[in-house]
């Protein structure tokens, strides 16, 4: 792809099509208005220009300067009719009628037709006739425009209400055709929104357009690309974690073969202690594989099989059994016996388990109480749920939501640990849309953590 | 008892044949499939214990041919690879058992035993320190005395006993008293195992409650 040019406003799509169709759309409204305006001008003026001139010819045939007192009569009767006149001579001068009128342009004297202009007298605005007389003599003819104003505004009306309801009528169709135009990248953008994290399927194209096309093409090879190297990433952790298994049972066989040659003293203590470290570095490989397994890319595509929650959480307590009772801790499972149905994968829920109950057995001194509890919700919130608690040492309120990161450890912790072990519970509830939640245990001692699985409207009849 | 070590890791492969001799078995290794093949191929062995990671010769393959050439020598596989399917594919392709590396010793030894018994038609006696059962006559004593047990008893006392040191849930002791024919509850099970304890705690065998789990059978 090429490089853009860094830009602080990103630039909208959107805006930039508003602008571009809109801005030459109102300027050729804009120019048609005004084109509008003059022709409604032009025509409003016309009629009356043909009755003015109408008119002052009528009064021109009554007007003969050698009778001054006939030609004065016919002037006032002009003026009775709303029609103001006056009489020039060749040089202008005023002769007779109205005084207040101006003297006759020269242009307008070229010919025997009648010349008409717009002119100010005093304060009104009045249509100006210029005729020519014999003699040398010119007539100036003047009419209010009032009613000519009063028609030109209508037409102009006329004109320009339905210009804006067309503007207004346009700037919808656009905003909406726009609207619908750019659904598409909407959806897109929708479709990208609502994926969880870590899903890196292929995006559906087959409802865009083929503009979009080519850019849901890229977005899915990146996110091909991205997947592999995650899975080459991961494939990486869990190759590493399997061939370190090997030297690990090598190591940890000839430390007990050595201890058990080395009866009691410091070296069977030394070998004790080796023994010990190898088997805190064995399980760092299994939580490595662990967590490489449970990366969510790999389970968000599979559906899982109905488990048995119930099943599933017995057997892990039963598994971590021996090793409570040799720490002395009561490890119990508390649930009312039917099934619990949850969709999944049991390796990763047994990783799940594992962890949850593997960190409160660890956690909890001897003589304490851990607790596997199970339920179901239902009703909105959720289906079967599990909850591991124990009357441990606990852990602060602030420091409740740390604990899923990876490597994290509580400050001042003296077990031996990764702290990757809640980092795969997370992982495994994420992959499983689950939710985990930690609070304190009951009577608030210790820690609870509770992880509420999905509700299955189609695992409802599998429950008993 | 002669025993077969196919594995290429030298360390592990030296501590394995040393954990076998160290029981009186006689012990060789092959740190090749193809090897491996041939020896097995030549026969005279009671077990032998295949990695799956070998050069020249995978051990699933090993084990397949092995198969192919009706060869009925127990195979206790090994492997780093811990995932279900690797386990079904082996044990689909007649391996007897499978562990996952790293092990403890004592669990390796515990399953080669128990395969061994197998080979010679199986175990007659199930022992937890004084307290032993004959599988065959279905009697069972402490200290070499006879112990009076009910047939229920028995069988739930032999359940145990095959889990020794591991949590035995109380649905695997219902399960196990089903051929019995009638329904048993939970709470039947929990007055036979009361009945066990009190026979079997002052001889110094203990019954441990898990809370909601069952049972763990172990010396005390």
């Amino acid at each position: 792809m090429a490089d853009t040019p860094m830009q602080d406003e990103p630039l909208s799509l959107r805006t930039n099509l508003v602008n571009w169709l809109f801005t030459p759309l109102y300027l050729l409204l804009l120019f048609s208005t005004i084109a509008g305006y003059i022709a409604a001008i032009e025509l409003s003026n016309r009629p009356y220009d043909l009755l003015l001139t109408e008119r002052a010819r009528h009064l021109a045939a009554r007007l003969d300067p050698r009778r001054p007192a006939a030609s004065e009569a016919a002037l006032a009767q002009a003026r009775q009719e709303g029609l103001r006149g006056a009489v020039f001579d060749a040089e202008g001068r005023h002769v007779l009628g109205d005084p207040a009128l101006p003297k006759p342009r020269p242009r307008d004297l070229v010919d025997a037709e009648a010349h008409l202009h717009d002119a100010l007298l005093g304060e009104h605005r009045m249509r100006l006739l210029t005729l020519k007389l014999p003699r040398g003599h010119a007539l100036q003819v003047a009419e209010p425009t009032g009613e000519r104003l009063t028609l030109s505004r209508r037409i102009l009306g006329n004109i320009v209400i339905p210009q804006i309801l067309f503007i207004l009528i346009a700037g919808l169709a656009v905003w909406i055709g726009l609207k619908k135009g750019l659904e598409p990248l909407e959806r897109l953008r929708r479709q990208l929104a609502r994926r969880p994290r870590d899903d890196l399927n292929a995006l559906d194209d087959s409802a865009a357009p083929s503009e979009v096309r080519p850019f849901i093409r890229e977005i899915n090879e990146l996110l091909a690309r991205l997947g592999e190297s995650l899975e080459g990433q991961r494939r990486f952790v869990a190759d590493a974690a399997h061939q370190l298994r090997t030297p690990f049972a090598g190591l940890t066989a000839q430390a007990e073969l050595a201890s058990r040659e080395a009866g009691e003293g410091p070296l069977y203590d030394a070998l004790q202690r080796i023994l010990e470290g190898a088997r805190r570095c064995s399980r760092l490989v299994n939580q490595l594989l662990a967590l490489a397994r449970n990366e969510p890319q790999r389970l968000a595509t599979a559906p899982g099989e109905v488990l048995d929650l119930h099943r599933v959480a017995r057997d892990a307590a039963l598994r971590w059994a021996p090793e409570a009772l040799a720490r002395h801790i009561d490890l119990g499972l508390e649930a009312d016996g039917r099934r619990l149905p949850v969709r999944g994968d049991e390796a990763a829920l047994n990783d799940l388990l594992d962890n949850l109950i593997d960190n409160a057995v660890r956690y909890t001194p001897a003589g304490g109480h851990v607790t596997v509890r199970l339920g179901y919700a239902g009703g909105g919130e959720g289906g079967a749920w599990l909850r591991v608690e124990d009357n441990g040492p606990g852990i602060p309120p602030e420091l409740r939501d740390k604990v899923f990161e990876r490597f994290w450890r509580q400050p001042g912790n003296r077990q031996p640990g990764s702290g990757l072990g809640l980092a795969i519970v997370a992982e495994v509830a994420l992959s499983h849309g689950a939710r985990v939640e930690v609070e304190g245990g009951a009577g608030g001692r210790g820690t609870a953590f509770v992880v509420t699985f999905p509700h299955h409207a189609a695992l409802d009849g599998t429950r008993a | 008892m002669r025993l077969l070590i196919v594995e290429d890791d030298e360390v592990l492969a030296d501590s394995l044949v040393r954990a076998m001799r160290g029981l009186g078995y006689a012990t060789d290794h092959a740190g090749d499939g193809e090897l491996a093949l041939a020896m097995l191929r030549d026969g005279g062995f009671d077990l032998a214990i295949l990695d799956l990671g070998l050069p020249r010769l995978d051990g699933l393959e090993v084990l397949r041919q092995l198969r192919g050439l009706r060869l009925a020598t127990p195979v206790l596989l090994l492997t780093a690879r811990d995932r279900v399917e690797d386990r079904v594919r082996g044990l689909d392709l007649g391996a007897d058992d499978y562990l996952t590396k790293p092990f403890s010793l004592a669990e390796l030894e515990a399953r080669v035993r128990a395969l061994l018994r197998r080979g010679q038609g199986g175990q007659p006696l199930l022992c937890c320190g004084p307290l032993c059962f004959d599988t065959t006559g279905r009697r069972a004593s402490l200290d070499g005395q006879p112990l009076e047990l009910s047939s229920r008893e028995l069988s739930v006392l032999e359940t145990m006993l095959l889990r020794q040191g591991k949590a035995v849930s109380k649905e695997a002791l219902v399960e196990s008293l089903c051929g019995y024919g009638e329904e048993v509850t939970h709470n039947a099970i929990e007055v036979y195992v009361h009945r066990l304890r009190k026979k079997l705690e002052p001889a110094g065998v203990a019954i441990r409650t898990l809370r909601g789990l069952g049972y763990l059978m172990d010396k005390a």
